[in-house]
């Protein structure tokens, strides 16, 4: 599904990713776990296709597509969907006309016809109601003075909506309370799929609990230190991101 | 708050501190201005022909040129014939050759103003060129400055010692022919001070000048000139006093920075020119222009400054934004009490790509005085990814008082973006009022809110005279609250 | 002829309209304004107000005044009204205006009101221009040849609008008219001035209005400028509020060669409150010039300006703001807030907001910003699959949104977007997003 080879890249002159290698098959969830500053939200927006951020080195296919070579709409609508850690407030543009419009981009792209108000109506309200939002909210602007929670669970609509190949989370978790972070692991839990795979960035093993990943990497300092199974997460937990580091320099 | 009014009057009327008056036996010119005026000023100061062709080609072009209107400010018409252009201190002979020989009374005036002048009594390593009227009559640590390629001097010894550099970057930021008052300078300009400082060069110590004018009926026409090479960085501090007299002296002094290649200047001021009383008589018509280019790529020049004093202050520090990437900043507190009139802000002039400037005004009327912020934002179609932030507060204390706010925001690339935000606002009764219920006495409260109010400009200052400045406004808004 | 002469072809167009005028009621108001503007003379960029709009080319021809012409076409704010008022080339079209068939309304042609009680209208006609930065105002008491006059007395049933039409063949046509709406104490009305026109001549539209709300009175106000792009707009509107008076007001720019438009308010007793909008769409070589200039002038006053521009192909578009808080008021409260967003590389927006605070019982803000659009929402919007035309569409759009729900009357909400998505790139899908 996604494979990244020897990835590095630059944020405003600075080298921020140092050589990234991961590869995600299809039905696969991921966990990426790291430090503060480490470079993780670099590597989800990196994948998503930001433009200020400077490739400088490596590859990345995307069900065999040349992933880096496509603008970032193209790789939407080829089925990446990023989940972001701040999502932008967009005054003026509201939810249901956003959510409508990529959902016929991406039918669109697929060849399939594109859904009429009615039936995306019926199919947004469901969605809603699994993910306990209230319908007054389509008719606002993309995240206009939402809470950080709501910010999240609309994150997590869209992608239901969507229906993505490959989810990229951006610490989707942080900033939830129990309750919030429940409903987020239940959406996320719905999408997992033998075609489907997930990939989440947190700093914490709290989402893990809800959403059990099939490999834990532990990220720091540009790249990935060490890979391992769900275990590897709690003992991140219990031992911090020292030991890792230490054990690097010995 | 009125209950307190009384004690609050009587708290803050404290007296200007620095109004003394040394007495030195003055080599003046009588006063007024002509041709040969010019002409005795280069003459006296043994200036080659080029700069004595420089300033009469000055002189005539402010002939030309009419007193600018557009400020807020208002004074009665300047009598530019009524004024003595040149004040040197008498010395027996020649100028002092080292710092034993300037006159005793003149380091004790120093001492009384508490500028670290005298090499023994140092301060934390901080270079001082004084300059006393027009002339500056020492600069401490050549030595240690000179080992390190650092040229610091007065303007004076770096026409005669280093002509071809005056020669090189002199007129080059601010023409002779910018402004009225900048012409009249260039005209007439006694001494100052002059930095140089080589490629590669960081500059080893705070450099410092402070400006003092004595002499009843001269002006005060210094000019400094800062120039750092390639890679190279210094932080330049002026301070400026003047004694109590009660008719009002005209300071127009001119402020050259150039920043070539990574190169950084920093310059600081702390004005505390005397203001006038607090009737409104006397004190010191500050017209000043200073300007700065940023030559190189990734040049950066900072201003910092923070005006208490002068009857009146009219000066706009700005940064010429040339080089690719460069960055300009100004960093403003600007206090004015009683009949003070202050009117300043700064230009910002972005033409290189991915330049960024950042500009803090904090502005504080008390009494009776005007308080204007005037700005001016620019971005040229070649300033492709221009950044600007803007922040520009005014703080009123009475009712009496005025403050004022003129941005100009001119913006011609789509890929620029620029911010300005402004607020005022009478200072907060209920803050004040918080104070005193925890027992903090009405001074200190509004000393308190007041510094807090200017918290982001004083982090900026060089940290000894971060104390100083702390200290001048509480001195200046003395009797401000009622 | 010298260049010297060709600088002032305008000016002395403007006397020789005046002298061959023949005399009517309030013949000395006019000549003292005359008097007062030929020694002023044109503004010129020198002046602080006119900083970023040259009157050069226009200083250098001559103008004479548009004749009488039949009404030409319709307006498309027509929708929000049923009978309104229409002045071509500044007389109403009919001779006398049509009652409105509202109890609450009183209109009169201007000249009617003249004829009528000359005297107490030439003292009301100085309010306005006054200040060195109106000069067309006061060309415009000297010249205006007819208007309106419009009483509110109670609560009008519904809108009115005014259709200010300027139609002439010729190249040098100027026209110069006035409104006064005066409305009652805790009168109410909503009044739409919508100036169309130009027939592809070079035409010179010098129109001023004067708005006198008395104590508790309520209006919206819109003026709304679609000209053809060779028409020359110069607009002078004045707002006096009494005692406890609400205004919204709205400006709309989205045609003419050039559009100068001031508003000066004025908060003349105590809990006067004023919104006032500016929505200015500059294309091709537009310039737009909105000058805003409120006064609290009394106690416990509030008002709020907001700008949203956009500046597109080679235009200018200039948003100054002043306010002014006299002394010895106390409680003012005012904030200006303006956004520029510049489309083309050849545009440029110029932004002053300005504060003068003369008392120190205020809350006055200001916040401007200048620039693109905002990477970051045009990032979220491409990572959903939203192509980047699209999205780019969709953030100009949402960048005046907040603007246009601002606008309480639906009829002129939904004309105006109309005509502005037609101005905007991407009409068709923001037909469709709406």
């Amino acid at each position: 599904m996604l494979k990244i080879s020897q990835l590095r890249a630059n944020v405003a002159g600075r080298n921020i990713l140092k050589g990234v290698d991961l590869e995600v098959r299809a039905g696969e969830v991921h966990a990426i776990m790291g430090p503060n500053g480490s470079g993780k939200s670099t590597l989800a927006q990196v994948l998503a296709g930001r433009e200020d951020y400077e490739i400088t080195g490596g590859s990345v296919t995307f069900d065999g597509a040349d992933l880096l070579a496509m603008p970032a709409e193209e790789r939407a609508r080829a089925g990446l969907f990023l989940g972001f850690q701040y999502p932008v407030e967009i005054p003026g543009v509201n939810n249901a006309y956003l959510l409508k419009a990529a959902l016929n981009a991406k039918r669109k792209k697929a060849g399939l016809a594109e859904v009429d108000a009615y039936e995306f109506l019926g199919l947004i309200k469901a969605k809603m109601k699994f993910m306990g939002m209230d319908e007054s909210f389509l008719s606002r602007g993309v995240n206009e003075g939402f809470s950080g929670g709501e910010k999240k669970r609309n994150e997590i609509l869209q992608m239901l909506v969507l229906e993505p190949k490959l989810a990229l989370l951006d610490e989707t978790d942080s900033g939830l309370d129990i309750d919030a972070l429940k409903v987020v692991a239940k959406g996320v839990n719905s999408l997992r799929g033998a075609d489907r795979s997930i990939v989440l960035v947190t700093h914490y093993q709290r989402l893990l609990g809800y959403v059990e990943p099939d490999r834990v990497h532990v990220f720091a300092d540009g790249r990935i230190l060490k890979s391992g199974d769900k275990t590897l997460a709690l003992e991140l937990e219990a031992r911090g991101y020292d030991w890792l580091r230490e054990g690097r320099v010995a | 708050m009125s209950s307190k009014a009384p004690e609050l009057e009587t708290l803050l009327s404290r007296k200007y501190q620095h109004g003394f008056v040394t007495d030195i036996e003055s080599d003046s010119l009588p006063p007024g201005l002509d041709e040969t005026t010019v002409t005795f000023i280069s003459r006296k100061k043994r200036e080659p022909q080029f700069l004595l062709d420089w300033r009469l080609k000055a002189y005539r072009h402010w002939l030309t040129l009419r007193e600018p209107s557009w400020a807020t400010v208002q004074h009665p018409p300047i009598d530019y014939q009524a004024i003595s252009y040149f004040s040197a201190p008498r010395t027996p002979g020649d100028a002092p050759k080292s710092i034993d020989e300037v006159d005793p009374k003149l380091l004790a005036t120093y001492e009384k103003l508490g500028i670290p002048l005298h090499e023994r009594a140092r301060l934390a390593g901080v270079a001082v060129d004084a300059v006393f009227d027009s002339v500056s009559v020492a600069t401490t640590f050549k030595d240690k400055l000179a080992k390190a390629g650092v040229i610091f001097c007065s303007f004076s010894d770096a026409v005669r010692d280093h002509p071809e550099l005056i020669e090189r970057y002199l007129g080059t930021v601010v023409p002779p022919g910018d402004n009225f008052f900048a012409a009249l300078n260039s005209a007439v300009f006694s001494d100052g001070s002059f930095v140089y400082v080589p490629a590669g060069v960081r500059c080893p110590m705070e450099l410092s000048t402070y400006f003092r004018i004595n002499a009843a009926k001269t002006g005060q026409f210094e000019r400094t000139l800062i120039v750092a090479a390639e890679g190279a960085s210094v932080s330049y501090l002026e301070g400026c006093t003047a004694p109590m007299r009660d008719e009002n002296q005209l300071h127009a002094a001119v402020v050259e920075l150039i920043a070539l290649d990574d190169a950084k200047i920093k310059y600081s001021t702390v004005q505390n020119w005397y203001p006038g009383d607090e009737h409104g008589v006397g004190g010191i018509y500050n017209f000043v222009t200073k300007r700065g280019e940023c030559r190189g790529r990734n040049a950066k020049i900072s201003w910092t400054q923070v005006e208490t004093g002068s009857a009146i202050t009219w000066k706009y520090p700005s940064c010429v934004l040339k080089g690719d990437g460069s960055v300009g900043e100004f960093y403003s507190v600007a206090v004015a009490n009683n009949y003070q009139q202050a009117d300043t802000g700064t230009k910002m002039i972005h033409i290189g790509r991915n330049t960024k400037s950042t500009i803090v005004s904090k502005g504080i009327s008390a009494g009776h005085a005007v308080n204007t912020y005037r700005g001016l934002v620019k971005v040229l179609p070649t300033a492709t990814g221009a950044r600007n932030f803007t922040q520009c507060d005014s703080l009123l204390m009475g009712s009496r008082c005025a403050a004022h706010t003129f941005p100009y925001v001119e913006v011609r690339n789509p890929d620029a973006t620029v911010e300005h935000e402004a607020s005022t606002s009478k200072i907060g009764e209920d803050q004040l009022f918080y104070c005193l219920q925890r027992g903090v006495s009405a001074e200190d409260a509004v000393n308190m809110i007041v510094s807090g109010f200017c918290k982001a400009v004083f982090k900026e200052l060089p940290m000894e005279f971060a104390v100083e400045a702390q200290n001048l406004l509480s001195v200046s808004l003395e009797g401000a609250v009622g | 002829m010298s260049a010297a002469r060709d600088q002032d072809a305008a000016l002395r167009s403007f006397e020789a309209a005046w002298r061959a005028r023949p005399e009517d009621r309030i013949a000395a108001a006019r000549a003292d304004a005359m008097q007062r503007f030929l020694a002023l003379g044109l503004p010129t960029t020198r002046d602080e107000s006119w900083r970023y709009t040259s009157l050069r080319a226009l200083a250098g021809r001559p103008f004479v005044d548009a004749e009488p012409a039949p009404p030409a076409r319709s307006s498309w704010l027509a929708g929000v009204c049923a009978a309104p008022v229409t002045i071509v080339n500044g007389r109403p079209s009919s001779g006398a205006p049509q009652p409105a068939g509202d109890p609450a309304l009183t209109i009169e042609s201007l000249r009617a009101a003249i004829d009528r009680d000359p005297a107490s209208l030439a003292a009301r006609l100085g309010s306005i221009g006054a200040a060195e930065s109106e000069r067309w105002a006061l060309l415009n008491r000297a010249l205006f040849v007819d208007g309106l006059q419009v009483r509110v007395a109670g609560r009008a049933a519904a809108p009115l609008l005014i259709v200010h039409s300027a139609e002439s063949a010729r190249d040098d046509a100027a026209v110069h008219s006035r409104v006064i709406v005066d409305v009652a104490a805790g009168a109410e009305a909503t009044i739409v001035e919508h100036h169309l026109g130009g027939s592809g001549h070079a035409t010179l539209v010098n129109h001023a209005t004067q708005l006198h709300l008395a104590p508790g009175a309520s209006v919206e106000h819109y003026r709304v400028f679609s000209s053809d792009e060779r028409t020359t707009h110069f607009d002078a509107l004045e707002v006096l509020q009494g005692a406890g008076s609400r205004c919204r007001q709205f400006t709309v720019a989205l045609g003419g060669a050039m559009v100068r438009a001031n508003l000066s308010g004025r908060l003349d007793a105590p809990g006067a409150e004023h919104d006032s909008y500016a929505l200015l769409v500059g294309r091709g070589a537009r310039q737009l010039d909105c000058v805003n200039a409120i006064v609290h002038a009394a106690s416990r006053t509030t008002s709020r300006q907001t700008a949203r521009a956009l500046a597109a192909g080679s235009s200018r578009v200039v948003f100054n703001s002043r306010v002014l808080v006299e002394a010895g008021t106390a409680g003012a409260s005012s904030n200006q807030s303006c956004r520029g967003l510049l489309l083309s590389p050849t545009a440029e927006i110029d932004t002053r907001p300005q504060l003068e605070i003369l008392a120190d019982d205020v809350k006055c803000a200001h916040g401007a910003t200048t620039g693109r659009l905002d990477p970051n929402m045009l990032f979220y919007l491409l990572s959903r699959g939203i192509d980047r035309a699209s999205a780019q569409t969709l953030l100009i759009y949402a960048f005046l949104d907040d603007l246009l729900t601002g606008m309480s009357l639906p009829g002129a909400r939904r004309a105006i977007e109309d005509a502005l998505i037609g101005e905007l790139p991407g009409a068709d899908l923001l037909r469709s997003y709406r």
